[in-house]
């Protein structure tokens, strides 16, 4: 008994190793077995029986099936074909058509196709010896739905100009048979392949695509091969590729391009000029509109016409400053000057009212400034020093800093020119330091001790005469020079004004 | 022993249990390209999804159908509402549910009835509205090819949810000739004189059914994928 078991095991475990492995290899060589079948009827279906190759349906509803016929054929026999088809293992039935597909076909039209059901058929090759059946090929109608290739492939390049990328190309194509198309029997779905035609194996691909059209972007300049094909949205296979369609990207730019550029030169070019001689001219006056000139100092109160006439207006607002002295305005008398004894014949004439009588030939005339009340003499300070700048005719109010261009009037112990009782405040003021912030110190002037006049050497006095001259000239024209600073209007008031400042003259100036 | 022989009787039943499993269920239907297919038959769910295609279509140009009709042919005062004219339809004697409740309640088998019954009440009728717009003077082309195609396209979802019917239900198809039961008469509508007019009730009235058909089709696909959740 043991034996037996063990015997008995071992068989077992044999067969259970063996038996899956049956039966898995029943499956795989059933399924070897039918395609060495088909791969022998097809080596050898011309020879030994027909065989159905290839059945297509256009359009799920009909549908067409061709076969092989037999080849062994001794000459003149004479062989028919028949295709009996059965539908679901329904009754057999014959081949409606045989003729519409051309030989070796049979066609089934509308009303023998049905989508339900699949079809099995075979086809006998009928001799007069013998028939030979060929192998059974059954069929799902809706399986072997295969559409027509699109037709009317073209590209046509959608932006003119184009830029370096390259172009945009709108492809478009339509289907041969619209009429399976409508009420939504079939709906395609589209496949387009294109590459550069160097590149032979780099497809590139869009897909899926509901539209008959499509535009591809930036495309690089070359030459491209263009295809398409389509397939029902449900069922069935894909068309066959439609014909190739070879399409160029061109390089250059267009005109288009061009003329764009030209007309934006254009235009920038004639703006410039518009701008150099239209705008540039004017800057004075874009300059006094957007910053308008400081106006001139205006006194609250004091018109400006009265400066240009009415002296003593101004007099009487003035007289309340504290060492004002009105200025009299006279004309310019020139004082004679005798060549010998210019300092003592000035003084001289200076301290007693004037006679002109007495200015006579050979004698420098020197201008005279404008004169205040002659009642106080004091030596001219026109020659206090030779090195000395010389100064105006003396006016016992007007003193001078030593060394420096400004003078004062010396309040004077006379208050006849004065009748103001209040001295609020000194109408001329001294610098007396300038700090570097450019602050002024000022203080009221004082008195120099003007009445030292060294003695004016004989011998000089030619060159004196001639060198005051020339330095008088030189402060004319820097007092008018000075007046040109200032606005135009103000002449006349800086005339008032200017007397009283120093008419002496730096070495320098 | 005895042991020993049931032992070794239940090992062979094992150990063949996938070689009957290879015999007896076939294999799966190949889908390769038209050939060597060992399937007998249409798989249903392939059978359910053309079922509804061909409702969708139908239901889709039978309303451009109605609505071209009505446009061409009906002044608008006498215009039918959608809710109007169900007294008039010729189908309106089927017991086909009609509420969505109803609808919910129904089950598989009587679904698919009820779309076998609508379908083959309309085949008929609709030769018929073909052969007289054929009559009519100003028809369109475009309004009598859509006709045609519908009443062709009624025949063959006819046959396919025979089909079905026989797939999902494992029926025969002896007892599926409800056209045959005179639905459809001349004389049901008597008080409709202008064939105008009753042209265009039939029309709607296969426009609303369509639209039923699809309905009822796409609750039964949706039933099965996921049996709670269809409305």
């Amino acid at each position: 008994m043991d034996l037996r078991l063990t015997g008995g095991g071992g068989m077992l475990w044999l067969l259970l190793c063996l038996l899956p492995a049956t039966g898995c290899s029943r499956i795989i060589s059933q399924d070897v077995a039918h395609k060495e079948r088909h791969i022998h009827e097809e080596v050898g279906a011309e020879t030994t029986r027909p065989h159905i190759y290839y059945c297509r349906s256009p359009n799920m509803e009909d549908f067409t099936c061709w076969w092989h016929p037999l080849d062994n054929l001794t000459d003149g026999e004479e062989v028919s074909y028949v295709l009996t088809y059965s539908k679901d293992k329904g009754p057999k039935h014959e081949c409606p058509n045989y003729v519409t597909a051309g030989p070796n076909s049979c066609h089934f039209d509308s009303s023998h196709t049905s989508i339900w059901k699949i079809y099995c058929m075979n086809v006998t090759a009928v001799t007069a010896h013998r028939n030979y059946t060929s192998q059974e090929h059954c069929l799902d109608v809706a399986e072997i739905v295969q559409t027509e290739a699109p037709v009317n492939l073209t590209g046509t390049l959608t932006d003119a100009g184009g830029d370096e990328m390259g172009h945009n190309a709108l492809l478009s194509w339509t289907y041969p048979v619209p009429s399976d198309l409508q009420y939504g029997w079939i709906t395609l779905v589209y496949e387009l392949q294109y590459r550069h035609v160097t590149e032979p194996d780099n497809w590139k691909v869009k897909h899926p695509l509901r539209e008959p059209r499509v535009e591809l972007l930036g495309l690089p300049v070359g030459d491209y091969a263009v295809r398409v094909r389509c397939r029902s949205h449900n069922y069935g296979l894909w068309s066959k590729w439609s014909s190739m369609l070879l399409m160029s990207i061109p390089a250059r730019p267009t005109a288009g391009k061009l003329l764009v550029l030209i007309l934006v030169t254009g235009v920038g070019v004639v703006a410039l000029l518009v701008i150099t001689f239209g705008i540039i001219p004017q800057t004075k006056r874009i300059k006094e509109y957007f910053l308008p000139p400081i106006p001139k100092p205006r006194i609250i109160g004091l018109d400006p016409r009265l400066l240009k006439g009415n002296l003593d207006e101004i007099n009487h607002h003035f007289s309340n400053f504290h060492s004002y002295r009105p200025p009299r305005y006279s004309e310019e008398a020139w004082d004679q000057v005798s060549a010998n004894d210019v300092y003592l014949t000035s003084l001289r004439d200076r301290c007693v009212p004037g006679d002109p009588s007495d200015r006579e030939k050979d004698t420098l005339m020197v201008p005279r400034e404008q004169s205040v009340s002659p009642s106080c003499c004091s030596p001219p300070k026109a020659f206090a020093a030779p090195l000395d700048v010389p100064s105006p005719w003396p006016r016992p109010e007007i003193v001078s800093l030593p060394g420096t261009d400004y003078s004062i009037t010396v309040p004077v112990s006379s208050p006849s020119a004065f009748p103001s009782s209040h001295q609020p405040q000194d109408f001329y003021t001294c610098v007396q330091l300038t700090n570097e912030s450019g602050e002024v110190h000022l203080v009221p002037c004082l008195p120099p001790a003007y009445c030292q006049f060294p003695p004016f050497p004989r011998a000089e006095a030619d060159a004196a005469e001639r060198e005051e001259k020339k330095k008088r000239s030189d402060y004319q024209t820097r007092k008018n020079a000075m007046n040109g600073m200032k606005d135009g209007a103000d002449s006349d008031r800086s005339e008032a004004a200017v007397p009283l400042l120093p008419v002496a003259v730096d070495n320098k100036g | 022993m005895h042991t020993m022989t049931v032992m070794q009787r239940s090992v062979w039943a094992l150990l063949l249990w996938p070689y009957l499993l290879t015999v007896s269920i076939p294999l799966d239907c190949k889908e390769e390209q038209g050939s060597l297919s060992r399937c007998p038959s249409i798989s249903q769910e392939k059978l359910l999804d053309r079922v509804i295609h061909h409702a969708e279509l139908i239901y889709r140009v039978s309303e451009e159908s109605c609505s071209l009709f009505e446009d061409m042919f009906i002044p608008f005062p006498l215009r039918l509402q959608s809710n109007q004219a169900g007294y008039a339809c010729i189908t309106k004697a089927l017991p086909i549910p009609s509420s969505k409740s109803e609808i919910q309640q129904i089950s598989d088998k009587w679904l698919l009835h009820s779309v076998l019954m609508l379908v083959q009440s309309w085949i008929e009728p609709l030769v018929y509205l073909q052969t007289t717009l054929d009559r009519y003077d100003h028809a369109p082309d475009v309004l009598l090819n859509k006709t045609k195609w519908v009443s062709e396209k009624l025949v063959s979802l006819e046959q396919g949810v025979v089909v079905l019917i026989k797939k999902m239900l494992d029926e025969g198809t002896s007892a599926t000739t409800y056209g045959e039961q005179g639905l459809f008469q001349y004389d049901v509508l008597p008080e409709m004189l202008e064939s105008v007019m009753r042209d265009y009730t039939l029309l709607s009235c296969f426009k609303k059914d369509a639209h039923k058909m699809e309905t009822f089709l796409k609750l039964l696909k949706c039933r099965q994928t996921d049996k709670y959740n269809c409305a």
